[in-house]
C-alpha cells in the first residue's frame, strides 16, 4: 500500500513537471508543427472575439491580414473599417476615417504582434517562456514586467492552415483570434 | 635709501612667497574644471537664473550605452558595479499604466485628447473610437481604462499624453533600452554622488568607472559608450593639468636657457628665477584671495605671466652697467610698461567669461610682483654684469639690420595687408562654446549618440514663465495650439499634456455632457454593463498632479523661482525658425538655444573689444600728437593698426576663422607694443636697449608660442595671435620710435 502511494505520488509529480516544464523554442515549434516551416509571407483572414467583463456580449470583428518579414498589415473590415500597419519598425494606426497616425509608444507590442502572427517562435522566446498546454497548444508566459502589465498569458493552438491565439490580460479579459491562412 | 629699498624689496618678496605657501598648504586655493562654470554670463539675469536651474540638474549626470553580445547581463553587471561606486540611477519615471488609470479615472469627464475634443466639437459620433479599440488585438494603454469608462475619453487623453513623451527609450523593470533591428541597446542614466562635484573626487570616480568599463569589455564583446558633463570635466582637467605643467616647465626652462646663452652667469639665472618666483607668488596668493576657486583653464592662460614678467629682469640686467640716469630711465620705462600691460589685461576682467577675470587678476598681480622685485631687489642680486660685449655686439648688428630694413619692412607689412585684404574672402567669425572645450572626438561622438538615443532627432526646448500655475498651463496650451496649427511639429511634450488648465477642463466637461444626451451615446451604452455618467466636477490641478504617480514626469520640467512658475516644453520635428516665428510676439516664452545665446554673448564681447581697441589706438595717437606732433601720431597710430590688422589677418589665414580669443590677443599685443615703444622712446636705439627688447620679445614669443600646442581651441587661438603679433611689434615698434619725439 505504501509503495502504491509512493508510486502514485511519483507518477503525479512526473506528470505535473512534464506538463509545466519549460519548452525550448524548438520544442514549441514542434508542438505547433512549425518546425518544418520557414518564416515566410503569410496572408489570410481573421476573426477576433473580445470577451471583456464590461461587455454585455462578446465583441466580434473580422478582416484580413498580410504579413511579411518585419511588416504587418492588419485590416479590420467589420464592424468598422480600421487597421494597423507595422512597417520599418514603426506602428501606424488607421482610424475609421482612413487617417493614419504613428503610435510611438507601441513598438514593443507591435514587434510581439508581428512575431505572434508570423509564428516567429525564436523572437517570442526573448519575451516569453513556453510550456505545453495540450497536444497542439502551448502557453506563453511573459518574462518582462512591461509585457505582463498588458498580457498575462497567451495560448497558441495550431492545426493545419488554422491557428487560434488567445490573449489574457491582468483583468481576466480574453481576446480570441482565429487566423485562416490563404498562403 | 638704497638699503631701505633693498630691505623693503626682500620683505615684500618673502611675504609674497610665504603667503603663497600658506595658500597652497592650507588648501585656500581650490581648482575646478567644471565646464558649466566656463559658460559666459548672460545679461538677462532672470533667464540666466532659470536656465542655470535646469542645467544644474544635469551637472552630475552620466549616461552609458551598451551594444553587442550579452547586453542584458552586461547591463545588470555594470549597474551593480556602478552602484558599488556610489552612483544613483534614474529611470524613465513612467508610472505603471494601472497607476495612471487609477489616478486619471478620478477626473473622468474633464480630460480629453485633442482628437477626441475635435470629434465632439464637430458633433461626430464617438462609437468609432470604441470599435477601433475593440477591434485591435492588443492595446496595453487603453485596456486599464476600458472597464471603468468604455467611451475611453480619459484613456485616449492618457494615450495622447504618453505618446508625447520624447525619445525612443523604453523601460523594462529597472532597465532602459532602445529596440532596433539588431537587438537592444541598453542605456543607463546615472548620477554621480553630490560629493563628486569636487574635482579630485570626480577624477578618481571617473577613473574607477573607466576601470569597470574596461573589465566589462574584456569579459564580453560589447561596445560601451559614456557621456555626461563629469566625463568632459575630467578630460578637460587632465588636458589642462598636462598643458599647465608642460608649458609652464618648458617656458621656465627655455627662458633660463635664453638667459644662460646671453649672460653666462649663474647669478643672473638665480636673479631671474627669484623674480619669476615672486611674480608667481603674488599671482597665486592674489587669485586665491579674490576667487578661492580657480578654473584650470585660467592657469593655462596664466602661464603667459612667465613670458612677460621676465621682461623687466632683462631690462634691469642689461642696463646694470650703465649710468645711474640710464638705470632710472629703465625703471621709469618698467613702471610705464607695467601699467600699460596691466591696462591691457584689465580688458580681460570686463569679459563675460569668469575665467578670463581670473587670468587678469593672476597676471596683473604677478606683473606688479615682478616689477617691484625688478625695481627693488634685482639690481642688488645681479650686482655688476661682467660681460655685456656679446649683448652689445648683437645689439649693434640688430640696429644696423633694423635701419636697413626700415623701409622694406614697412612696405612689406603694408603690401601684405593690402594683399590679404584683396585676396582673402571676409573672415568667418566662430565664437562658440566649443572653443573652451578640449574634449576628445570620441567623447563628443558618444554625447551626440546618447542625445539622439534619449531625445530622438532634432528637438527644441521652449521656456515658459507665468505668475500662476493656471496661467502657466494656459500659456502652454496657447503655444501648443500655435505649433500644431502652424508648424510641422511631430511631437510636443508639455505639462499641459498631462494637466490641462481648468478652463480647458471646463470646456471638455461641457462637450462631454452634451454628448451624453446623444443617440450615439445611448446606442454605445447598450454594449456595456457600466452606466457612464457626466462627471462630478472635480478638476485636476497642478498641485494634485505633483502629489500623484505622474509627479516624476512633470516635476522634471517644472520649477518655481520666487513667485514665478517656470516650465519647459520639448518640441520634436519643427524647425527652429518656425518655432521662433510662433513665439515672436509672446513675451512669456522663448526657445532655449544655449549655444546660440552664448555665442551671441561672445560675439558681442568680441565686437566691444574691437571698439575698445580702436578707441585705445585713437587715445594712443592723441597722446603722441600732443607729445610729438602730427607726424609721430599718424605714424604711431598707423603702425599700431598695421600690427593688429596683420596679426589678425595672418591668424585668420592660419585658423580659417577668427574668434573672441584672437581679438583678446590683440589687446595684449597693443599693451606689449606700448611696452616696447616706451623703451625705445626712453632709451632710443641703444644696442643694449635693442637687446633687452629683443630678449623680451623672444621670451614672450616663446611662452605665448607654446600655447599653440594646446588642445583647447581658445588657448591655441590666443597664443597664435599673440605670438604673431609680438613678432610684428618687435619689428615695427623701433620703426615707430625712430621718429624724433
Amino acid at each position: 500500500m505504501k509503495n502504491l502511494v509512493l508510486f502514485l505520488w511519483l507518477f503525479i509529480l512526473s506528470f505535473t513537471s512534464q506538463a509545466e516544464a519549460e519548452l525550448t523554442a524548438k520544442q514549441a515549434q514542434q508542438i505547433l508543427q512549425m518546425d518544418h516551416i520557414e518564416l515566410q509571407a503569410r496572408a489570410g483572414t481573421f476573426e477576433q472575439k473580445k470577451y471583456f467583463k464590461v461587455l454585455k456580449r462578446p465583441f466580434v470583428s473580422s478582416g484580413n491580414f498580410d504579413i511579411k518579414a518585419g511588416y504587418l498589415n492588419w485590416q479590420t473590415e467589420a464592424p468598422i473599417q480600421s487597421g494597423i500597419i507595422f512597417d520599418d519598425g514603426t506602428l501606424y494606426l488607421i482610424n475609421s476615417k482612413g487617417e493614419r497616425k504613428v503610435a510611438p509608444q507601441a513598438e514593443q507590442f507591435a514587434h510581439l504582434l508581428v512575431a505572434l502572427l508570423q509564428g516567429d517562435i525564436d523572437t517570442l522566446s526573448r519575451t516569453f517562456i513556453f510550456n505545453q498546454q495540450s497536444e497542439k497548444c502551448i502557453n506563453l508566459l511573459p518574462k518582462e514586467h512591461t509585457v505582463a502589465q498588458a498580457i498575462s498569458l497567451i495560448t497558441i493552438c495550431s492545426q493545419g492552415k488554422q491557428q487560434q491565439i488567445s490573449l489574457f490580460d491582468a483583468q481576466e479579459n480574453r481576446t480570441e483570434i482565429s487566423l485562416n491562412y490563404a498562403l | 635709501m638704497r638699503i631701505n629699498l633693498k630691505i623693503l624689496g626682500i620683505i615684500q618678496g618673502v611675504l609674497a612667497v610665504a603667503l603663497c605657501l600658506f595658500v597652497l598648504l592650507t588648501g585656500k586655493l581650490s581648482l575646478q574644471s567644471d565646464l558649466l562654470s566656463l559658460l559666459p554670463q548672460e545679461t538677462n539675469s532672470q533667464n540666466s537664473e532659470v536656465e542655470t536651474h535646469f542645467f544644474a540638474q544635469y551637472k552630475n549626470n552620466v549616461v552609458f550605452s551598451l551594444t553587442g553580445d550579452s547586453t542584458s547581463q552586461s547591463h545588470d553587471w555594470l549597474k551593480v558595479k556602478l552602484k558599488e561606486l556610489g552612483l544613483e540611477f534614474e529611470t524613465l519615471n513612467a508610472p505603471t499604466l494601472t497607476a495612471l488609470a487609477e489616478f486619471y479615472s478620478q477626473y473622468n469627464g474633464q480630460l480629453l485628447s485633442e482628437e477626441y475634443r475635435t470629434q465632439l466639437a464637430e458633433n461626430s459620433p464617438l462609437s468609432p473610437f470604441v470599435f477601433e479599440y475593440l477591434s485591435s488585438a492588443i492595446n496595453p494603454i487603453l485596456d486599464p481604462f476600458f472597464a471603468s469608462q468604455p467611451t475611453l475619453s480619459t484613456g485616449k487623453f492618457v494615450e495622447s499624453a504618453l505618446s508625447s513623451l520624447p525619445g525612443a527609450l523604453k523601460q523594462d523593470g529597472e532597465a532602459l533600452y532602445i529596440e532596433h533591428e539588431k537587438g537592444r541597446t541598453f542605456v543607463i542614466v546615472a548620477r554621480l554622488p553630490e560629493h563628486a562635484s569636487n574635482l579630485l573626487v570626480q577624477q578618481q570616480l571617473v577613473g574607477e568607472i573607466f576601470e569597470v568599463i574596461e573589465e566589462l569589455q574584456l569579459q564580453h564583446n560589447i561596445a560601451v559608450g559614456y557621456s555626461g558633463i563629469p566625463f568632459h570635466n575630467v578630460e578637460n582637467a587632465a588636458q589642462a593639468q598636462t598643458e599647465m605643467s608642460l608649458f609652464g616647465s618648458l617656458s621656465v626652462f627655455a627662458l633660463l636657457l635664453l638667459v644662460w646663452v646671453f649672460f653666462r652667469s649663474l647669478k643672473v639665472i638665480w636673479s631671474a628665477s627669484l623674480c619669476l618666483l615672486v611674480a608667481m607668488s603674488y599671482a597665486v596668493s592674489t587669485v586665491a584671495m579674490v576667487f578661492g576657486t580657480v578654473h584650470l583653464i585660467s592657469f593655462v592662460f596664466a602661464i603667459t605671466l612667465v613670458g612677460i614678467a621676465i621682461d623687466y629682469c632683462f631690462h634691469v640686467i642689461v642696463a646694470r652697467n650703465e649710468s645711474k640716469s640710464a638705470q632710472q630711465q629703465v625703471f621709469k620705462a618698467i613702471w610705464f610698461g607695467c601699467i600699460s600691460t596691466l591696462l591691457g589685461y584689465s580688458a580681460f576682467a570686463f569679459m563675460p567669461l569668469v575665467f578670463l577675470q581670473q587670468v587678469a587678476v593672476f597676471v596683473g598681480a604677478g606683473l606688479i610682483g615682478s616689477a617691484l622685485t625688478a625695481y627693488s631687489v634685482l639690481p642688488f642680486c645681479v650686482g655688476n654684469v661682467k660681460s655685456t660685449r656679446l649683448l652689445e655686439q648683437c645689439g649693434q648688428n640688430l640696429n644696423k639690420l633694423i635701419t636697413t630694413l626700415r623701409k622694406p619692412l614697412t612696405i612689406a607689412a603694408v603690401s601684405s595687408l593690402v594683399l590679404f585684404s584683396l585676396t582673402q574672402t571676409p573672415f568667418q567669425f566662430t565664437d562658440s562654446l566649443k572653443l573652451l572645450s578640449a574634449s576628445s572626438a570620441q567623447l563628443n561622438e558618444f554625447e551626440a549618440k546618447h542625445n539622439q538615443l534619449i531625445y530622438g532627432d532634432s528637438y527644441h526646448r521652449i521656456l515658459v514663465t507665468a505668475e500662476s500655475e493656471q496661467l502657466l498651463l494656459e500659456q502652454e496650451e496657447q503655444i501648443i495650439a500655435r505649433l500644431l496649427h502652424n508648424t510641422d511639429v511631430r511631437q510636443i511634450s508639455a505639462l499641459a499634456n498631462w494637466v490641462p488648465s481648468i478652463s480647458i477642463q471646463k470646456q471638455n466637461n461641457a462637450l462631454l455632457s452634451d454628448y451624453y444626451q446623444t443617440a450615439d451615446f445611448v446606442q454605445l451604452q447598450s454594449y456595456f454593463h457600466t452606466d457612464e455618467q457626466s462627471s462630478s466636477g472635480d478638476y485636476l490641478t497642478l498641485e494634485q498632479a505633483l502629489e500623484s504617480p505622474i509627479a516624476p514626469i512633470i516635476s522634471a520640467n517644472l520649477t518655481r523661482i520666487n513667485t514665478r512658475y517656470v516650465s519647459v516644453i520639448t518640441v520634436v520635428g519643427a524647425d527652429a525658425i518656425e518655432i521662433d516665428k510662433q513665439l515672436s510676439n509672446l513675451n512669456f516664452a522663448y526657445r532655449i538655444d544655449k549655444p546660440a545665446q552664448l555665442s551671441e554673448i561672445m560675439q558681442h564681447a568680441r565686437e566691444n573689444l574691437l571698439i575698445w581697441l580702436a578707441c585705445a589706438i585713437a587715445i594712443f595717437s592723441v597722446i603722441l600728437l600732443f607729445k610729438a606732433g602730427l607726424k609721430a601720431a599718424l605714424y604711431g597710430g598707423f603702425s599700431m593698426l598695421l600690427c593688429c590688422a596683420l596679426a589678425l589677418f595672418i591668424t585668420g589665414v592660419l585658423q580659417g576663422s577668427i574668434n573672441l580669443f584672437n581679438v583678446l590677443a590683440l589687446v595684449l599685443i597693443f599693451a606689449l607694443a606700448i611696452d616696447y615703444f616706451v623703451f625705445y622712446m626712453q632709451r632710443g636705439l641703444k644696442p643694449l636697449n635693442t637687446m633687452a627688447v629683443t630678449l623680451s620679445a623672444i621670451s614672450s614669443a616663446l611662452v605665448f608660442g607654446m600655447l599653440i600646442f594646446s588642445q583647447t581651441p581658445a588657448i591655441y587661438s590666443f597664443g597664435l595671435t599673440v605670438m604673431v603679433g609680438i613678432l610684428l611689434i618687435y619689428f615695427l615698434s623701433p620703426l615707430m620710435s625712430m621718429r624724433k619725439l
